[in-house]
């Protein structure tokens, strides 16, 4: 049975990718399954945050880092991952998968491995997006669309790498939340999964956040957005799965 | 094919001579060329952990063992012998060929000789180039700089530097790349050749378990090795070839 890995990566810092990897984990804890979870921003350790002691931090810079996480990637696995690839070391970890074959490995074990991107407004966003998708054609490949960060200006609305990115057919729109409760969201004491299925004035464990406080059309709005991103995370799914199970190659 | 030596060697010890060996021995096999080689860290052969199929631990300084590796030149079905010198044997080596009439039957065409002559970061090292490259007549000498210790080769002082290389009139340069320190000691640890290793096999060919990485990093540093024996023509030049 095939498993799947996926990698969220921007260029960029300030993309929403954390928390996109985090709705990936999320959305596996809420189908019964607890991710294994790879944050590799060993300075921040936002995404760690999220799924303290459960969430493994590796420093790209050490190789016996580089060795837990790639090593661990590539073991056979009943439950998904996830690897928040930090923009600091956007360059380093994809040409160290590059240069270990870390594609032909893992499907090789029947893992499927998921590169999930967001570009931002800058043009070498586009244009690394687009290098990387062509370059890793092995890779099953989603291009993430923030709508926090707004469209590009004209001028890179008409290039090549954005039209070439924005065309793909694989793509994730993160609709807009209301910045007045994007706050609650981005608290790493917040479970999204625990969120969707939580009664106010529930009772939590000390040091876990409490949602007793919030109104419901807060709840409303916040609820309707998880859903949303939910829904479409799993339609996602479906279809790599479909890929996968016919062996679906992009063309070379 | 004419029949073909090539010398691995140095005086100096510590620059990586059976590294580099054990790379020359992993290219050829990548070009389906036959070779044997010879071990001559008598008694004990590090060459010959690596590749014991086609090592043979030799004294290079007695008679008999000359005999093996020169007298069967001729008469060896596999047409590339490839010695690796041990540290401090190099020039004695070739003194010993040269009076044993070696390089007479090399400069009468009946073999090719090729010199790796692997140089250290040290002027005692860079001293040896004007003793050992007069053996290849200007031929096939190779300064083969090994960066295993992220060594600069005095490339810092143009006049050392220049003093050295330039003056080697039709040496060939070979630059070795670093390898990771970890990488290469699980590599030393597996006692398999580097081709191997990169193929996750185990001495007796069974699956392994190496790290992803690791191999990753040896495949890449090999790689490269490789790409740069290409640049340099070495099977050409084994072979007899005019370089591409």
């Amino acid at each position: 049975m095939k498993s799947y890995t996926y990698i969220i990566a921007s260029l960029h810092a300030r993309t929403g990718k954390t928390l996109l990897a985090r709705l990936f984990a999320d959305n596996a804890i809420l189908t019964g399954q607890y991710p294994e979870i790879f944050d590799t921003d060993a300075t921040e350790r936002k995404l760690a945050a999220c799924f303290p002691g459960r969430a493994v931090v590796t420093d790209l810079d050490r190789v016996t880092d580089q060795m837990k996480l790639f090593d661990t990637l590539t073991a056979p696995a009943a439950v998904p991952r996830i690897v928040d690839v930090t923009h600091r070391g956007f360059r380093k970890f994809f040409k160290l998968m590059q240069e270990i074959g870390y594609a032909a490995e893992a499907r090789a074990r029947e893992i499927e491995p998921v590169i999930v991107y967001i570009p931002d407004r800058e043009m070498e966003s586009y244009e690394q997006g687009r290098i990387l998708r062509d370059h890793f054609k092995d890779c099953h490949f989603i291009v993430a669309e923030n709508a926090l960060i707004g469209k590009p200006d004209r001028q890179v609305q008409q290039s090549d790498h954005y039209k070439s990115l924005m065309a793909h057919e694989l793509n994730l729109y993160i609709p807009l939340l209301d910045p007045m409760f994007a706050s609650v969201v981005d608290d790493p004491k917040l479970s999204l999964s625990d969120f969707m299925g939580e009664t106010a004035g529930e009772r939590r464990p000390p040091g876990e956040l409490s949602l007793a406080y919030l109104s419901l059309e807060a709840r409303a709005s916040i609820g309707g957005w998880l859903k949303g991103m939910f829904g479409e995370i799993r339609r996602l799914g479906e279809v790599i799965k479909l890929r996968a199970d016919l062996s679906f190659r992009r063309p070379l | 094919m004419k029949p073909a030596v090539l010398i691995v060697g140095a005086d100096k010890g510590g620059v990586g001579k059976t590294t580099i060996t054990r790379t020359v021995l992993d290219y050829l096999a990548s070009k389906n060329t036959l070779a044997r080689a010879f071990d001559s860290e008598f008694p004990r052969g590090t060459l010959k952990r690596f590749h014991p199929d086609v090592t043979e631990i030799v004294d290079v300084t007695q008679a008999p063992d000359q005999m093996k590796m020169l007298d069967t030149l001729g008469t060896s079905e596999v047409k590339v012998s490839v010695i690796d010198i041990r540290a401090g044997l190099l020039s004695s080596t070739l003194k010993a060929f040269t009076d044993v009439g070696f390089f007479d039957a090399v400069r009468a065409g009946e073999f090719n000789f090729l010199l790796f002559h692997v140089l250290g970061p040290s002027i005692s090292s860079l001293d040896e180039i004007n003793e050992v490259m007069p053996y290849t007549g200007g031929r096939n000498y190779f300064a083969v700089k090994n960066f295993i210790n992220e060594t600069s080769f005095f490339e810092w002082d143009p006049a050392i530097y220049d003093s050295y290389f330039k003056q080697a009139k039709g040496a060939v340069d070979v630059n070795i790349p670093k390898l990771n320190e970890m990488a290469f000691e699980q590599v030393e640890l597996s006692g398999v050749p580097f081709s191997t290793f990169v193929k996750n096999k185990s001495a007796q060919g069974h699956n392994a378990n190496y790290s992803l990485v690791l191999r990753g990093y040896v495949r890449t540093w090999l790689n490269n090795i490789f790409s740069e024996y290409d640049r340099v023509g070495l099977i050409d030049r084994l072979t007899d070839r005019t370089p591409g």
